[in-house]
């Protein structure tokens, strides 16, 4: 796949790459300037992706868009601040809010520690292999001695058993951060 | 609806194992999935940051009691994961990690001879690079630096201009120390960001925290403070700042509060490679907020200057804003 063959896919595909960026950012502007950043990224790597062919030019595009969609998600979090040009035009007293989200993020870490300490060794191990040294599940399975299905059910359930043992953390404020829109708000109004 | 949760919860997961291998018609059907319900994409978006987390902090993970991570039988292939293929897609962090280790290798080998071994890393405008020290220190810079380093000591650097990001090996016996001007930096255990513009030194703390000027003021700064050094006026003042944005030139951005909108120039200059000059008249209004630029300056100025309301033209080798 040529580099100018990819960008005929971007645009082919460029209706669905924005639903799924408006879908994961939870509004358009962001989505739109999402879009505009995997153009440039396309432009920028055009000899990279010219040595290295693209098997599955669309595939290949919405797992770009998944990732740009998950760094941003992340630096939102992280940051408290929206992914545009002008961010927070605010006097410096409002900082609260910024070191609250910090807060925020910092509780979710302890959450995840404490869910990975909790299940079996066998389980945070696929993980960290799998997350940490991105290890194929192919070699997970060999180093643990189990069936690659097994692996993945390991993936599975751990990721299951830390979204759990977070909702079970949050369940006494949930109503509170029902009400104030705060934490999950980013799907918009 | 306890049960419809769970099951939306396992669909999440289900579509965010199998991402990595999802064909274009899958994909149409995860996005008609997550439009399909906002708890759809609410529950994706939980299980996709907890994902990043456990991919970005491995220290969250508990120590194995036996090590689980036998040798494999067979000899292991330098496996380009499907992880670090898609690497440069999002962050930047496995790319610098990539970038580091390929300039360890460089600078290691001709840094064993000792002796009188300063010698400079320099970065054009525009142009960025990352490189690793021998013991572990790891530093970041931004386009237009220049920086010293001593080969028989590797706990010292000078910054002569520009800007770069430290992450230091902290070691209570011996700091890292940073010179510039007449101006110094001790790391106590850190990551912290030094710029020089001129006269002006800024020093800013993300983690642990440094002592400014050690053997003199003395201040120690925790992670979250701010310094601004003026060596032409003799003026120091320290600030608050938001940790994540410190280094903010890494993600191509730039953050102001209350500063003169002139400053932009500065990071234009090491970002985009490309001289801009702003109107007197501009330069000087206190700015608040934070821009990102896209590393192309023809991008980049249009966009300034109509954040500020202003006009810009290119003449040959200049850029230049002006009030409208």
């Amino acid at each position: 796949m040529s580099d100018a063959g990819l960008k005929a896919v971007f645009l082919a595909e460029q209706p669905m790459l924005l639903r799924l960026l408006v879908a994961r950012l939870g509004n358009r502007a962001d989505a739109e300037d999402a879009l505009q950043d995997m153009w440039l990224k396309l432009d920028q790597t055009a000899p990279a992706s010219a040595a290295q062919p693209v098997a599955q030019p669309a595939a290949y595009l919405y797992r770009m868009a998944a990732n740009l969609a998950a760094d941003r998600r992340i630096a939102a979090t992280r940051a408290g601040v929206r992914d545009t040009a002008w961010l927070d035009v605010q006097p410096s007293a409002a900082e609260q809010p910024t070191t609250e989200r910090a807060l925020l993020g910092r509780e979710r870490l302890a959450r995840i520690e404490a869910a990975l300490a909790a299940m079996p060794p066998r389980m945070s191990a696929a993980l960290r292999l799998y997350r940490v040294e991105g290890m194929p599940q192919k070699d997970i399975a060999e180093q643990l001695g189990m069936t690659v299905s097994g692996v993945e059910k390991l993936l599975r359930r751990g990721a299951k058993e830390i979204h759990l043992h977070k909702i079970a953390d949050e369940a006494e404020s949930a109503n509170q951060h029902r009400l104030s829109g705060e934490g999950k708000s980013h799907r918009g109004t | 609806m306890a049960h419809d949760a769970a099951d939306i919860v396992d669909r999440a997961i289900d579509w965010h194992l199998r991402q990595a291998t999802m064909d274009e018609a899958e994909w149409h059907t995860f996005v008609a999935w997550l439009e399909a319900d906002p708890a759809h994409a609410q529950a994706f978006d939980a299980v996709a940051l907890d994902v990043s987390m456990l991919a970005e902090h491995p220290e969250l993970y508990p120590a194995p009691a036996t090590p689980v991570a036998r040798q494999p039988r067979f000899p292991q292939k330098p496996a380009p994961s499907s992880r670090r293929v898609w690497a440069w897609v999002g962050s930047g962090a496995a790319v610098a990690a990539a970038a580091s280790l390929t300039l360890m290798l460089m600078l290691v080998p001709t840094g064993l001879t000792g002796g009188n071994a300063s010698y400079a890393v320099e970065t054009k405008p525009g142009q960025r690079r990352d490189i690793a020290l021998i013991d572990g220190t790891r530093i970041e810079l931004n386009g237009a630096t220049r920086l010293l380093l001593d080969r028989s000591n590797p706990r010292v650097a000078t910054l002569e201009s520009g800007e770069a990001t430290f992450h230091v090996r902290h070691d209570p016996r011996d700091p890292f120390t940073v010179h510039s001007g007449r101006l110094t930096v001790q790391d106590l255990g850190t990551v912290f960001n030094v710029a020089r513009d001129g006269a002006r030194l800024d020093v800013q703390v993300a983690e642990g925290s440094v002592l400014f000027q050690p053997k003199r003021d003395a201040v120690t700064l925790h992670a979250g403070a701010a310094i601004t050094a003026r060596e032409d006026l003799g003026h120091i003042a320290v600030t608050k700042i938001d940790v994540a944005k410190v280094g903010l030139w890494r993600e191509r951005a730039v953050s102001f509060l209350g500063e003169p909108f002139g400053r932009v120039s500065t990071a234009v200059q090491r970002i985009d490679g490309a001289t801009l000059f702003i109107d007197p008249g501009l330069s000087q209004r206190p700015f608040t907020g934070m821009v990102r630029l896209s590393g192309k300056v023809a991008q980049d100025v249009p966009h300034l200057a109509a954040l500020v309301g202003a006009e810009w033209h290119h003449d040959g080798e200049r850029w230049v804003i002006s009030p409208r």
